[in-house]
């Protein structure tokens, strides 16, 4: 009875190791752990908490910014970047913490922008929103 | 001959098999040559092509229902909605730099009849025409008003000249010069209004090929005398004082 007992269970766990390890070769679960921010992306509940001067920043296209935005954002998006930049540095200032968005995780206009507001433009706080503007839609509702 | 495993033993194997079985995912139809694809744009190359192959891996016909890619700078292409099993097919990918530089990623969100949703990626790495160590001078309030410089690097292999800087306020003071010995290379050297608190977009011309070579292009910087954190803020070309 033990040894049969011993049998079931290691069938057990060599099924519980193969489904696990399924999963882990699974494209469709690499894409649920891939979820957490990178280094310089914050959530929107940590960017709601920000407490002192926040500029958002939008890099979608001119036409989405149009259309909806979050709230007091300002457009900024790699096409226009020649018209839209002098806005975007009227408003800011030393110490303003700025969040760039676009899309959504597959959009990465916001990191060419967050990049580029560091590298030319001396800018010392800057992060992308975690999930971006569908983030922000999902948090907000319809 | 080998003799037949006991019953006890074809059964365990036979539940292992379930098992394992229901623990492999239901197995996305379409079987991708790879989901990441890497490329190189010049300083001249305004857009790219690429291509992501797959193949119908699955035993029914596949519909692509949705390519989506988040960017205006993007648009991914099926070379034909419907892909019989075994049949290979593409999305076939065109990407528009704008004025983009540096490494550049974008996913690219393919969805299928059969509720399978695939993000591929590719990743631009654009050369930059011009390279600027800081396109933006500023002083704040307290800081002393003392000229700053930028120093602009055009890319490696092209001869540029640069023909005028122009301030939107002339209380700036811009001039530039190139740097001896580096081709390709300018310092343009900002000197503030002593006391005016005020904002000025810079517009710098430059040929390409040197002087006299080709039509002039324009870029653009900005210089900045920043007031009290809590004062008005001016817009550019208006001046507060």
């Amino acid at each position: 009875m033990t040894r049969l007992a011993h049998s079931w269970f290691g069938l057990l766990g060599a099924a519980t190791l193969l489904a696990l390890a399924a999963f882990a070769f699974d494209p469709r679960a690499r894409e649920l752990l891939r979820d957490a921010p990178a280094a310089d992306e914050i959530t929107l509940a940590a960017a709601r908490d920000h407490r002192g001067p926040l500029l958002w920043i939008d890099a979608r296209a001119t036409a989405d910014f149009a259309r909806d935005h979050i709230p007091e954002a300002l457009p900024l998006n790699p096409d226009d970047w020649e018209s839209q930049i002098v806005p975007v540095l009227t408003r800011w200032q030393p110490g303003t913490r700025v969040i760039v968005y676009c899309d959504d995780r597959a959009c990465g206009s916001s990191r060419a922008v967050a990049d580029k507001l560091r590298r030319e433009y001396q800018f010392d706080d800057v992060a992308i929103l975690h999930g971006g503007w569908a983030a922000w839609q999902k948090a907000v509702g319809p | 001959m080998p003799r037949p495993a006991p019953a006890p033993l074809r059964l365990r194997l036979a539940l292992a098999a379930a098992c394992l079985a229901a623990a492999l995912p239901a197995g996305a139809a379409l079987t991708w040559e790879t989901r990441e694809q890497r490329f190189q744009l010049s300083a001249e190359q305004a857009e790219a092509r690429t291509v992501f192959g797959f193949t119908n891996t699955g035993r029914r016909p596949i519909a692509i229902t949705g390519v989506h890619s988040g960017c205006n700078c993007t648009t991914a292409t099926p070379t034909k909605p419907t892909y019989a099993p075994g049949e290979r097919g593409e999305i076939v990918v065109d990407f528009r730099r704008g004025n983009r530089e540096g490494e550049y990623r974008q996913g690219i969100t393919v969805t299928t009849d059969d509720g399978a949703s695939t993000t591929l990626q590719f990743v631009a790495d654009i050369e930059a025409l011009v390279r600027f160590d800081t396109r933006y001078v500023f002083w704040t309030a307290t800081e002393e008003r003392i000229p700053k410089r930028m120093h602009l690097a055009f890319a490696a292999g092209r001869r540029a000249a640069l023909t005028g800087v122009r301030s939107s306020d002339p209380q700036f003071h811009v001039a530039f010069a190139p740097v001896a010995g580096a081709d390709g290379e300018f310092v343009l050297t900002v000197t503030p209004p002593a006391t005016a608190t005020n904002f000025a977009v810079l517009t710098i011309r430059y040929r390409l090929g040197g002087p006299g070579a080709g039509a002039e292009s324009e870029l653009s910087a900005v210089a900045r005398t920043l007031p009290p954190k809590d004062g008005p803020q001016p817009h550019a070309g208006q001046p507060q004082s």
